[in-house]
């Protein structure tokens, strides 16, 4: 298969990007790793006439620890997975990443990429939601920073206009936290029929400090079920709460009947992994 | 455009289109035809490759984006390539032989990136690879018996 014509440019610099973005507005899309942008030009759901491939620039490939981590949006997932300072700063970051795909497709696919496409499959966006990250957003007027959860809008809709760069994700939910992403899925290298990504830091009294939820495909976008975040907090977690956590927790999803499974059936699973979950993190602190 | 791809480290300078795909590429310009087509929706990994050391699927990535970057094929004559294909006939590792450069070349990826690759690591790395004879016990075999003689041949020369 092959995707419709394109001009192709990669430009080694911020300020290059940026031109030629000005330039070719709506008609231009980035391309990071390519793991979901060239299959669906190859299967030509899309056809972009201007393709600005971002590897070549290494200002967008970093990954540092200074009292928050930050991440350059071309780390492959593959790196994020195995980085010894995401491991050690971040476990939820690392475990969600160790759990995207397969190997080659981690070895291609970015953190940035799969942020920015905001398919409601993709796994990490639910993982920015959790971590309160924070995205440092620049075009060729100047920088912004956005907040994880007023960055996904829709099903492939983000708050990032045909100029903007997504150029630094900024973790400041580090020291102290632990997290995991559960994943559930049919066939282990395919998309979540639905995840969840869970970030807790605990009080010395044994209750819940701080806790960041995020929900993969169980809507049109990444959920941040901020009901569920505020139940939570200052509560010892047991089945009782973990329960009523989790009837809030069904507010934010919208899980209909599919080749995956019935409504009822996945809304067992659902359960059972979040409470599960919920109580794994809470044991581990 | 013009591109500049070493390929099994001879260098290629060809003209291609932008659209033009990895594997296409290699099969069509080079004639490197090792490298299968399978799926080719990045789900079966038939067409895996290494770029820079790393396996991808080269179904997925344009060979704009190889520009100025090592390409390991099937074709390779590395010796410890030798070795892993060796493994897979002696422990039948395949049947149809459509998936093996694919399943070679991740092994390949697994045994240069792991000293100590167990049953349950070889699983967990093949996972892009899917083999519709349904062979799998004999291809983790296979990647056992390559990991085996990779070390063997180490501690030899050494």
């Amino acid at each position: 298969m092959y995707p419709d014509k394109f001009e192709y440019f990669a430009p080694d610099n911020i300020e290059g990007l940026e031109e030629l973005l000005d330039k070719y507005k709506d008609d231009s899309k980035i391309l990071a790793g390519g793991h979901s942008l060239i299959p669906l030009l190859k299967l030509r759901l899309t056809s972009i006439p201007y393709i600005i491939d971002i590897s070549n620039i290494k200002a967008l490939s970093f990954v540092d620890y200074n009292n928050a981590l930050e991440i350059g949006p071309m780390v492959r997932t593959g790196e994020v997975a195995s980085n010894k300072i995401i491991g050690d700063k971040c476990k939820l970051l690392a475990d969600a990443a160790s759990k995207i795909a397969d190997p080659q497709v981690r070895n291609m696919g970015t953190v940035g990429g799969d942020i920015c496409e905001a398919d409601p499959r993709n796994d990490l966006p639910a993982v920015m939601l959790a971590l309160n990250a924070e995205f440092e957003v620049t075009n060729s007027m100047g920088k912004r920073t956005v907040k994880a959860e007023d960055f996904f809008k829709d099903a492939y809709t983000t708050a990032l206009e045909s100029n903007d760069i997504l150029t630094r994700i900024v973790i400041k939910n580090t020291e102290n936290y632990y997290g995991k992403y559960y994943k559930y899925t049919t066939l282990s290298s395919d998309f979540a029929v639905f995840a969840i990504a869970i970030n807790m830091s605990l009080n010395d009294n044994k209750t819940v400090k701080d806790i960041g939820i995020g929900l993969t495909n169980l809507n049109s976008t990444a959920v941040k079920p901020v009901e569920v975040e505020n139940y939570l907090k200052n509560k010892k977690i047991d089945d009782r709460v973990a329960g009523e956590a989790f009837n809030l927790l069904l507010k934010s999803c919208d899980i209909e009947d599919d080749v995956n499974g019935t409504e009822k059936n996945k809304e067992k699973i659902l359960k059972n992994i979040f409470i599960n979950g919920l109580k794994e993190i809470y044991e581990v602190l | 455009m013009m591109v500049n791809i070493n390929v099994n480290g001879r260098e290629y300078k060809k003209d291609i289109e932008p659209r033009m795909l990895l594997v296409s590429f290699l099969r069509d310009e080079l004639n490197l035809t090792g490298t299968h087509i399978g799926c080719d929706t990045s789900n079966c990994g038939a067409c895996t490759v290494l770029m820079d050391g790393k396996s991808v699927k080269s179904c997925t990535v344009l060979a704009a984006q190889a520009n100025n970057h090592e390409i390991t094929t099937i074709e390779s004559s590395d010796p410890k390539l030798d070795v892993i294909k060796q493994s897979f006939v002696e422990e039948n590792g395949l049947q149809c032989g459509f998936c093996t450069p694919g399943m070679i070349m991740q092994t390949f990826y697994i045994l240069e990136n792991s000293e100590d690759a167990d049953e349950e690591y070889i699983k967990k790395n093949l996972r892009g690879n899917l083999c519709r004879c349904t062979g799998y016990k004999s291809i983790i075999d296979s990647v056992k018996k390559a990991e085996e003689k990779v070390k063997g041949e180490i501690n030899v020369s050494k």
